[in-house]
């Protein structure tokens, strides 16, 4: 089921802060994540 | 029963991706129910590109997530680089192909099952930000309220 989608055409400066923040966080988890790739991907000796 | 899971995968291509689910503090509010991070990481250093099959892939892990918890996901479309077809008429941001390409994928398979809300915010600066929300169809009142929430936000 689809809903319609919703679109904030004038966020507050918090709200743009908020998702802009959002973005950082998750570009620094993905960096985290893939430096500790051999955790989820061994390499086969 | 633990929220926080990580899944690895490897395509038929060769591409490692990695999909989390991590608990999401949602400024402290409580919408009566955990909310959840999903996020899909390819672990390579290239250029994402998804066969159908790989986001079918996607869609099903996704799934088995929501049939085994009662949450509601909160997806965030990453901004790298996407290849996209080079005929597309609509030049596209990334995060909106991937907006666009994982709902169309999602609604295929989960029209009656599953609810996703598809959520934009205009950003002129940085790139307008595109996330979804994906629960049971059973929560459709805590979707709801989460955007009721958020356009609380709208000026």
């Amino acid at each position: 089921m689809k809903t319609q989608p919703l679109h904030i055409t004038k966020p507050s400066k918090e709200t743009l802060e908020f998702f802009r923040n959002l973005r950082t966080s998750k570009e620094e988890n993905k960096a985290k994540l893939i430096a500790k790739k051999d955790i989820y991907f061994p390499k086969s000796k | 029963m633990e929220l926080d899971k990580k899944i690895p995968f490897l395509t038929e291509e060769g591409h490692q991706y990695l999909v989390s689910f991590v608990k999401f503090s949602a400024n402290g509010i409580d919408y009566g129910i955990p909310i959840i991070d999903v996020s899909i990481t390819l672990m390579n250093n290239e250029i994402e590109y998804n066969s159908i099959k790989t986001l079918n892939i996607f869609v099903d892990i996704i799934n088995n997530y929501l049939d085994q918890h009662n949450v509601v996901l909160y997806y965030y479309c990453d901004t790298a680089a996407i290849k996209m077809r080079i005929n597309r008429k609509e030049k596209l941001l990334p995060q909106e192909y991937r907006s666009k390409l994982f709902s169309s994928m999602f609604n295929k398979k989960n029209i009656d099952d599953y609810l996703l809300a598809e959520i934009r915010i205009s950003d002129p600066e940085r790139g307008d930000h595109f996330t979804s929300l994906i629960s049971s169809v059973n929560n459709v009142d805590k979707i709801k309220l989460i955007e009721d929430d958020l356009k609380k936000f709208n000026k």
